[in-house]
């Protein structure tokens, strides 16, 4: 296959392309769509492909995953986020940081949730959680797609000449590009995969049950404190906390963290 | 939020199993907070 040919498949099938990436992260893959659509926005610039169709294939491939997720999120609650938790790489700080942009801007959080990896397949669920209307979840979401890939194509589009000439280095390159790329990608999964396998199990030893937590709080045990870390949207939408416990949200607890004995077991729980 | 107790000194940290979900699905006692603040939809 020579340059040119490749070329060619990737003028032919750059919606195709576009569209498979942008579902897969919007599935909550972690697979970025952004050097697909900056290499489409520069093929624009090109007058290699159209603008106006590539928009088309980004909402057709994030509209009905967002739908699904978003749905998913309003008939299941939080057992959704704890599916997406399993794909994700980084779900703990990334369900966190999404339900604070939720509780700082509310449904707009929608329009830049997708700027934010690993965010944006985490805000449909939220949104059909703390009860965004279909509608206004549809037209914002829609609004969030098209700023999101209009930002990235258009940036492509801008310096299409200057992503043409790393195409055509990478080109040179050859198979040891692709290979690399591969290399770090797989490095990358393997080391957050290994990272949070290490922690799990740090804290599944130390974990306290249900049974002997009630257990001691029934017979008035002074060397535990319970502390509920949830974010302030999770206390919004489910408004209880196990008796006797303190609220610290987990973004406070550097700052809080003088508030708790440190001669006594500190049990801590989210939702 | 346990591992960063536990890097600031406090090492007595238990998580709960199952969460604030388990402890309410088996009835246990709880209290009720205000809620904080609504997203109208």
């Amino acid at each position: 296959v020579t340059d040119l040919d490749a070329l060619d498949v990737l003028v032919r099938y750059g919606y195709v392309i576009l569209f498979v990436f942008v579902l897969a992260e919007q599935v909550g893959l972690p697979i970025p769509a952004v050097p697909a659509l900056l290499g489409v926005g520069a093929l624009a610039g090109a007058g290699r492909m159209s603008l106006l169709l590539a928009f088309a294939a980004v909402l057709a491939a994030s509209l009905p995953a967002d739908l699904g997720w978003y749905e998913l999120g309003r008939r299941r609650g939080r057992a959704v986020l704890g599916l997406l938790c399993r794909i994700s790489l980084e779900p703990d700080s990334c369900v966190r940081r999404t339900e604070n942009l939720f509780t700082r801007a509310g449904r707009k959080a929608l329009l830049v949730a997708k700027f934010f990896p690993g965010l944006s397949a985490i805000a449909s669920p939220l949104a059909g959680m703390v009860g965004v209307g279909r509608v206004s979840f549809v037209v914002l979401d829609s609004l969030g797609a098209v700023l999101w890939s209009g930002t990235w194509m258009g940036l492509g589009y801008l310096f299409s000449d200057a992503l043409e000439l790393i195409a055509a280095h990478v080109t040179r390159l050859g198979h040891y590009a692709l290979v690399a790329a591969a290399c770090a990608l797989v490095a990358y999964v393997v080391l957050k995969f290994t990272q949070r396998q290490r922690i799990f199990r740090s804290l599944r030893t130390a974990r306290i049950t249900a049974d002997e937590l009630k257990r001691r709080l029934e017979a008035g045990d002074a060397g535990l404190v319970v502390v509920d870390t949830r974010s302030a949207l999770d206390v919004s939408t489910e408004p209880y906390a196990v008796h006797g416990a303190i609220w610290i949200a987990a973004e406070e607890i550097d700052a809080r963290q003088h508030e708790l004995p440190r001669d006594r077991e500190i049990v801590l729980y989210c939702t | 939020v346990a591992l960063r107790l536990q890097r600031n000194g406090l090492t007595r940290i238990r998580p709960l199993e199952g969460g604030l979900h388990l402890w309410r699905s088996r009835n246990f006692p709880v209290d009720e907070l205000k809620p904080l603040r609504v997203i109208t939809p």
